[in-house]
């Protein structure tokens, strides 16, 4: 049996009267990838920051190492798990290595960072290809490349536990691969990645398990083989969906058919059925 | 075309820093100076070696140089005074500026966001017009500095909902604040006789014509706070510049920096305006000045801030006094004629840095 890192029991967060995550309880296991995915809206990102402890449930609670989020401090949840936002903008003009060295923050101890805090920062530039970028200002990259930087500083910071909101989003085809190999190798060396990812093919090629989710409810969380079928697809993402083996890998390749083609209307017409 | 707009850019690289050594020795060479000039400087002019004189002979170090008791006494008695006080005011306000730009992640906030100045003005005017001095001559500094820091709290107050501080909404109380306390401070003036009314312009403006020792040791705990606390924040203020949602993900209990940020640079700001009135532009150039410079590291942003408002103030003041000798003009004009154009001079050349092109 596996350790489990990080814990969701019967959580719940509610705003007004929507309720944005329902009764949602997850494990994240020591040695696993698990990719959440679902539709705009589904709540997937708003489970990550009560994951995180951004925001804390309405009900249920988080467990992180067997200890609830809210008898850690920000530090302490700091050496353990590492948090990648959608939406990180840098307000002043840090260089890409300043910002990979910020990672180091939690293992300092008021300390200044030593040699060995500079080379994980290094190290973690060189994985995400940015040593070319190391003396340029933050703000000055593009967009893609300030998701690196900030993914340098998640990687910087060494920590067990990986939570990723939309990592590849801004990424182009080689990164978005890289980030989930950089994702593979924690988990294989003992940690734990947890991820939202769109691309349910990138999904399919990392993840041990995936979690569907849908209105707030974890509605699948198994195999990707389990979970990207194509009748859970097309009925949760509301588009018709193909799935078939992929061409060289063990794992299922998904296929949205184009509105109107005549594959589209067999299918729906076989759904219907 | 693209030339245009190349010039207009930022440094992509960092090959424009100073080195932080080189800066901090630059700085204090250009206090020293600075000092020297505003304490030799005046209706009676001193030269620099009696100066350095004057002030080591109270130290028992004797140059050999001989020394004017009369000299003497205007260095201590007079100009010291002014200048240390100068010295502590200009620096406090420096240092609240880049506190509150680093919690609100913002270069351009400055300690009037929060409340401190409106507040001390009210609390200064209310004095003025009102005539109640149960202190003396302190009860407006006293005031002042009260209306400033209460000013401060209920702006953090307001801003506060399930026990966090939201930033924005900090901001924008603060703009309400400053609305409402402006309205108030504008009844009491128009209930103004004609001698209150020159008394609160004056007073509006700014000026350190009134610095005594006394109105130093007024100054000095609240700005020794401020340069003892701020070394204690620069590491979690970088933190900040990620967001603040970041920062607590890297371990920062941002609660509580925010707390020691506004206290400190309430207290710091609230302590000068109550002794040297509201003086503009200070607390928002210098640190933009220095990150420029230095570059955006807090650890060495915030001591640099602390000696260029000491400089930027000590000059202005030196500038307002001899100007237009025998008169002295409010010290608060000089910085805003030259913080404002220098300001507008920065926000174009760094308009892309922060995307407001």
């Amino acid at each position: 049996m596996k350790a489990i890192l990080l814990a969701a029991h019967a959580v719940r967060y509610t705003t007004g009267e929507h309720t944005l995550v329902d009764d949602v309880s997850l494990e994240l296991y020591a040695g696993e990838v698990l990719i959440l995915v679902g539709p705009n809206g589904a709540g997937k990102t708003t489970l990550l920051r009560l994951l995180s402890g951004e925001l804390p449930p309405t009900a249920g609670e988080v467990t992180l190492g067997g200890v609830e989020l809210r008898h850690l401090s920000a530090l302490q949840q700091a050496r353990q798990r590492a948090v990648l936002r959608q939406q990180s903008a840098i307000a002043f003009p840090f260089t890409t290595f300043e910002v990979a060295l910020m990672g180091r923050y939690p293992h300092l101890n008021g300390q200044r960072e030593s040699s060995q805090d500079h080379a994980l920062a290094n190290a973690a530039l060189e994985q995400t290809e940015l040593r070319p970028f190391a003396e340029r200002i933050v703000p000055s990259l593009s967009g893609g490349e300030q998701t690196r930087v900030n993914l340098a500083r998640v990687l910087a910071q060494a920590t067990p536990i990986l939570l990723l909101d939309e990592p590849t989003a801004a990424l182009d085809l080689r990164h978005q691969h890289l980030t989930m190999q950089h994702a593979r190798r924690i988990a294989d060396a003992g940690g734990a990645v947890l991820a939202v990812v769109h691309d349910l093919n990138l999904a399919a090629s990392y993840a041990d398990r995936i979690g569907l989710l849908h209105r707030g409810r974890l509605v699948l969380l198994d195999t990707p083989a389990n979970v990207l079928t194509a009748a859970q697809l097309s009925a949760v993402y509301n588009v018709p969906v193909v799935v078939q083996p992929h061409p060289t890998l063990p794992i299922p390749l998904v296929l949205v058919l184009p509105r109107g083609s005549p594959s589209e209307a067999q299918e729906s017409a076989a759904y219907a059925a | 075309m693209s030339r245009v707009f190349r010039t207009f850019a930022t440094p992509m690289r960092v090959g424009g820093r100073m080195r932080p050594r080189r800066a901090f020795l630059l700085l204090i060479g250009m206090f020293g100076v600075v000092v020297l000039a505003a304490l030799g400087i005046g209706s009676v002019l001193i030269a620099p070696q009696v100066v350095v004189a004057i002030l080591l002979q109270r130290v028992g170090l004797e140059l050999g140089i001989a020394v004017p008791p009369q000299e003497a006494n205007i260095i201590w008695n007079i100009r010291l005074p002014r200048v240390v006080l100068a010295i502590l005011v200009g620096s406090g306000l420096a240092l609240a500026g880049a506190l509150l730009q680093g919690i609100f992640r913002n270069p351009l906030a400055a300690p009037d966001l929060i409340g401190v100045s409106s507040g001390a003005a009210l609390g200064a005017v209310a004095v003025i017009v009102l005539g109640f001095a149960p202190l003396g001559l302190f009860t407006l500094p006293v005031v002042a500095f009260l209306g400033g820091v209460a000013a401060t709290v209920i702006v953090y107050r307001l801003a506060q909902r399930e026990g966090r501080a939201s930033i924005t909404a900090m901001l924008l109380v603060g703009i309400a604040f400053n609305v409402l306390a402006g309205a108030a401070t504008g009844v009491l003036t128009y209930l103004a006789d004609d001698p209150q009314l020159r008394s609160v312009v004056f007073w509006t403006m700014g000026g350190l014509g009134g610095a005594l020792w006394t109105s130093v040791a007024g100054v000095l705990p609240f700005v020794l706070l401020a340069w003892l606390t701020a070394p204690l924040l620069g590491r979690a203020l970088n933190l900040f510049t990620l967001g603040e949602t970041e920062a607590h993900h890297l371990g920062v209990p941002i609660e509580r920096v925010k707390q020691g940020a506004i206290v400190v640079a309430a207290l710091a700001t609230g302590a000068g305006v109550a002794f040297a009135g509201p003086i503009g532009f200070i607390g928002l150039v210098v640190p933009h000045l220095i990150r420029l410079t230095l570059g955006p590291d807090h650890r060495t942003l915030l001591p640099a801030a602390a000696i260029g408002g000491a400089i930027m103030l000590v000059l202005a003041d030196l500038i307002a006094r001899t100007i237009a000798t025998p008169a002295e003009v409010p010290v608060g004009l000089i910085t805003a004629f030259a913080g404002g154009p220098f300001f507008l001079y920065l926000i174009l050349r760094t308009r892309q840095l922060y995307s407001l092109s």
